[in-house]
Formats: structure tokens, sequence, C-alpha cells
């Protein structure tokens, strides 16, 4: 396991023991623990399941915020979305379920 | 056992749908609770590609593989929590990160449920019945 991996584990079970003790009412720390799981999200699923946990508690925290998000706070959450969406598409295709509507898919063959 | 890589994302899905009363009403929910929805989503979708990753299993596979069956259901699951999720983000952005309509809310929350019954399918929150 190199460096970065434990690193990220770290900040994960750092944030997400604090997060409860201190909340995210303000909207820039809820902006600011969206962006950093935006970073650190195509990571996660080769943590293993305390990671996994550990996130699931960080988003539950999140929900406590009770502000409107902020137009920075929207565009980490498109960014998140579209990396995730991204690599999801390159590995389904690559299995053999290629985009519907996408030209040029030929599943394993790429 | 070759499907218990996909039991962290037993522990995500339905991450969504554990929204507290607080911030959904019969008409409208948090812009909070709709961006943990999102995340939940995306980290659903994260381990999913992981998953998808994973070399085939065959007969003999004695390591962490990936079912074609599980991804077969799991794939188009996935692209329409995906088209969901674009109707929670698209909502937010109009409502300017207010308060958003709970229905592509529940609808999201619903495919997670699906997603999950899968996962129930293939005995993934009981690795051991190999």
């Amino acid at each position: 396991m190199d460096a970065t991996i434990i690193a990220i584990q770290a900040a994960l079970s750092l944030i997400a023991s604090i997060l409860p003790e201190f909340g995210v009412a303000s909207s820039s720390a809820a902006g600011k623990v969206i962006a950093w799981l935006e970073g650190v999200m195509p990571s996660i699923a080769s943590l293993g399941q305390a990671a996994v946990a550990d996130v699931q508690s960080i988003i539950a925290s999140l929900q406590n915020s009770s502000a409107n998000l902020t137009a920075a706070q929207l565009s980490s959450l498109d960014a998140m979305l579209a990396q995730s969406n991204a690599a999801f598409e390159a590995a389904a295709t690559a299995d053999g379920f290629p985009t519907p509507g996408a030209t040029g898919a030929t599943g394993a063959s790429s | 056992m070759k499907l218990a890589f996909l039991a962290p994302l037993a522990l995500v899905i339905g991450l969504a749908g554990c929204a507290g009363s607080g911030g959904i009403s019969s008409s409208t929910v948090n812009p909070n609770y709709a961006s943990a929805a999102l995340s939940a989503f995306a980290l659903v979708q994260s381990t999913a590609t992981a998953y998808l990753n994973l070399p085939p299993c065959t007969g003999a596979s004695t390591s962490i593989c990936r079912n074609q069956s599980a991804a077969a259901q799991i794939i188009p699951l996935i692209r329409s929590a995906r088209a969901a999720a674009a109707q929670v983000d698209t909502a937010l952005h109009v409502s300017n990160g207010g308060p958003i309509d709970v229905t592509p809310y529940n609808t999201l929350n619903g495919l997670v449920t699906l997603l999950q019954s899968v996962y129930a399918n293939y005995s993934i929150s009981s690795p051991k019945g190999n």
C-alpha cells in the first residue's frame, strides 16, 4: 500500500470522526468536504470496507448542513459526477456494455 | 467469495435513503440531502467501476473476479440511477442550490434500492456462500 493511499485513509478516518462533532453548518465547510471527496473518489473503491464506511459517515454529516449549496459546490458536484460517469462508462464499454447511443462503441475491442 | 468485492456497495447503497425527517417534506428535499444522495451515487458508481475492472470469473477462479451476470444487471441500473442523479443535479442548479422537488430524489433512492436487491440476489452480503 503506497503512501498516498495511507494518507487518504487517514484523512477519511479523521474527517469522519470530527464532522459529527463540529458539524458542517457553514456552506463553505460543506463545499470543502465535497471538493475533497471529488478528488479522492476514484481511489475510494480500492481502499476497502473501512474507507467506504468512513465516506458513508462523511456524506451523512453533510446532510446536516442547513445552508443552500453555492455555485462552487454545484460545480464540484458536477465535476464529481462527470468523473465518476466517465470512468464507469469506460469500464462498462470494456466489459462489453457500450454506452447506449454511443457511436463506434464496440465493447472490449478497445 | 467471488462477489465479496461488492460488499462495500451494500454499505453505501441505501445511504441516500437514510435521510432523517428534518430534510425532506412531502414535496421538497433539503439541497444538502440531495447533494449527499449525489455523492452516495458517485461512490456506488465508483465501486461498481472498480468491480467491472476486475478480471472475469472463470470456473477455476480463486481470487476476486467479476461475475458477468452481476455486471449485466448492475450496469443498466447504474445508468438508470445516473439519469435520476442528473435530474437531481439539474434541479439543484435550477433552484440555485436551494430545496428541490422530492420526485427525482425519490426516484434516485428507488433505483439505489433496486441495486441493493441485485446485490442481495448475488449474496453479496453473505460472501461465504460461494
